[in-house]
């Protein structure tokens, strides 16, 4: 049996049941410094790649198109590559690794933590946020360097900013934590990845791809985040940014929950 | 000194009361079948006090850590309760989570983490405030000899160091029930012994200790009681002492056989028989002692064995009677 040791003599002591907004706000705190600290190694080299990439990307236009290439296409391009900035981390990163977890057979370790599920997505969230942000400014600052575009940043630049990377990290997230196969997961992220370069209206407009694609990413959230993107920054052309404000928030709560209960689910 | 009284990350100060009482983790009737229908857990029925230190043995594959991921709620049983105290784990594995501490069997994803950074972070989550989770994080890491890799990064130790940290991650602001699935693995005999103690003063601070092991020599020396489990089924259940009864006026015959030697032809008075690596086990009836010591010298003369040792019967002979399989680890030191 016990002996009695005494609760005051104890520098330490026994977990207790918690509820509420401190103990929400104590874990998204908490999670946010594990998250960070578990990705110390990996953070700076996803930023590195992301201004490699974004930069890149721009570049790559004046090279493929001799001259001055056209107006709308520089301007649909600039304002297309800060989504892929924005929701690299959450989209493609995140699931690999929580993949690379499940793999070595880890992932359980974390998921029995204990805190409430949204605090640990909110906490995941800020960091592909702020891993994302530098990307996105470093390839709108060699855009209008390279471009001579004149960004007419709209204050609504944070909401679209916020929505364009909630979206991806929780489609993310809703892979990396709902598909319980690596392999297929690490596949699958890549795959999106390329669909949206080569296959959705993010980087070029929608009419150069024919009816039924532009049919389907009618309800697929890419074009809507780059549509918000180019709304507040280019104020280029957007057809409807209240279907695209709709569509990407539909996403972003849909995937969150698939999310949240894959994090919870029961074998 | 008394230690001044910490306060939790919610604001709440004071400390929980050591669960001397109401605290006990009750399993009954925990059955569970995976989707393939394979019966994992069959009706098993334990319970564990707080202050007590229980072991599940058992071969691999024989449901153990399904068991104990019901508990913490990683999986759903098919039928039967967990309670702990007033509460439902079932019903509630969100609660599971805050009241038990899990160390599962795989190392904890701790690469990009200095060690102490991993232990306090883990201690936060579960709720303690900053400078008391330090206090005891440090406690900790002083108490398992791990002070050496305290700024290391995870991905730079050891396995035997990392499972070290690993247990100190869970149990620095431990659940009420502080589940340790394999917790020596990897880990050299003089830690062993300290991870040990510490188990051992958790379990008298008053938590619930549900220990998962192979290592039956191990757990005959630091678990309170236990239960053998084979194949999903609850085959005994009692104190070491207490599952030694049957064999008491038995002893055990090890034989050290020559490498890749057969077993030999084993005489009649030899009771039960198993074979671990070139360790071969026999159990013989006291009146045999004689007979067997001249047995195994023959062996040895013959070139079949290198040594033999005559020995009290050991909870590794009950199991070997109630499994049928022969107990794979070193003796801890």
């Amino acid at each position: 049996m016990a002996l009695d040791v005494g609760a005051a003599r104890l520098p330490w002591s026994f977990s207790m049941p918690r509820s509420g907004a401190g103990y929400w706000w104590s874990s998204f705190r908490t999670m946010l410094r594990w998250d960070v600290a578990s990705l110390r190694l990996d953070l700076p080299i996803v930023v590195i790649i992301q201004l490699i990439a974004g930069a890149g990307i721009v570049v790559m236009m004046s090279l493929l198109v001799p001259g001055d290439p056209p107006r709308a296409a520089v301007e649909y391009l600039a304002a297309g590559v800060p989504v892929v900035n924005l929701y690299l981390l959450g989209l493609v990163f995140g699931p690999q690794w929580i993949a690379e977890q499940r793999a070595a057979d880890s992932y359980d370790a974390t998921r029995v933590l204990p805190c409430p599920r949204s605090a640990s997505l909110a906490a995941w969230y800020a960091v592909t946020l702020a891993a994302g942000v530098p990307g996105m400014l470093g390839t709108l600052v060699v855009a209008a360097w390279r471009y001579h575009i004149d960004f007419t940043v709209s204050p609504m630049i944070l909401p679209a900013v916020l929505l364009v990377a909630v979206s991806g990290t929780m489609i993310g997230a809703a892979i990396g934590h709902g598909v319980g196969e690596p392999m297929i997961s690490r596949i699958g992220v890549q795959a999106i990845n390329m669909f949206v370069v080569g296959f959705t209206p993010t980087l070029f407009p929608a009419d150069r791809l024919p009816d039924w694609l532009q049919a389907i990413n009618v309800v697929l959230p890419f074009e809507h985040m780059s549509a918000l993107l180019r709304a507040t920054l280019t104020a280029g052309p957007v057809d409807d940014l209240g279907l695209s404000c709709l569509v990407v928030v539909a996403w972003s709560a849909a995937c969150a929950g698939l999310a949240a209960w894959a994090m919870g689910r029961r074998g | 000194m008394v230690e001044a009284l910490p306060r939790d990350a919610a604001g709440r100060s004071g400390l929980a009361p050591a669960p001397t009482d109401g605290g006990t983790l009750w399993i009954e009737g925990l059955t569970k079948t995976y989707g393939h229908g394979v019966l994992a857990n069959d009706a098993l029925t334990l319970h564990v006090d707080p202050g007590e230190v229980y072991g599940l043995l058992g071969p691999n594959g024989a449901g153990k850590s399904t068991l104990v991921k019901q508990v913490i709620g990683l999986l759903q049983p098919t039928a039967g309760t967990i309670r702990l105290g007033a509460h439902d784990l079932v019903a509630h594995p969100e609660l599971a989570r805050q009241l038990c501490s899990y160390l599962p069997q795989a190392q904890m994803p701790i690469e990009s983490l200095r060690v102490h950074e991993a232990i306090e972070l883990t201690g936060m989550i579960r709720g303690g405030d900053g400078p008391a989770v330090h206090q005891r994080a440090e406690g900790l890491i002083e108490a398992l000899d791990i002070g050496p890799w305290r700024d290391s990064l995870g991905a730079r130790l050891s396995g035997g160091v990392r499972r070290l940290v690993g247990f100190a991650m869970v149990t620095v602001w431990p659940g009420r029930v502080v589940i340790l699935d394999e917790p020596t693995n990897d880990v050299d005999p003089l830690r062993r012994r300290l991870l040990w103690e510490q188990i051992r003063r958790l379990a008298d601070a008053g938590a619930s200790v549900l220990l998962v092991t192979h290592n039956v020599l191990e757990a005959e020396r630091a678990v309170d009681r236990l239960a053998v489990i084979d194949r999903g089924r609850l085959l005994a259940e009692g104190t070491p002492s207490s599952m030694k009864t049957e064999d008491r006026d038995h002893l055990r015959l090890t034989v050290m056989l020559e490498p890749d030697a057969a077993i030999p032809d084993l005489p009649a008075f030899v009771l039960r028989h198993a074979r671990a690596g070139n360790r071969l086990t026999c159990e013989i009836e006291e009146a045999d002692a004689a007979r067997s010591i001249t047995w195994a010298r023959e062996l040895m003369a013959r070139d079949t064995a290198e040594e033999y040792a005559l020995g009290a019967t050991t909870l590794e002979d009950v199991y070997i009677r109630l499994t049928g399989a022969a107990a794979l680890d070193e003796p801890a030191t």
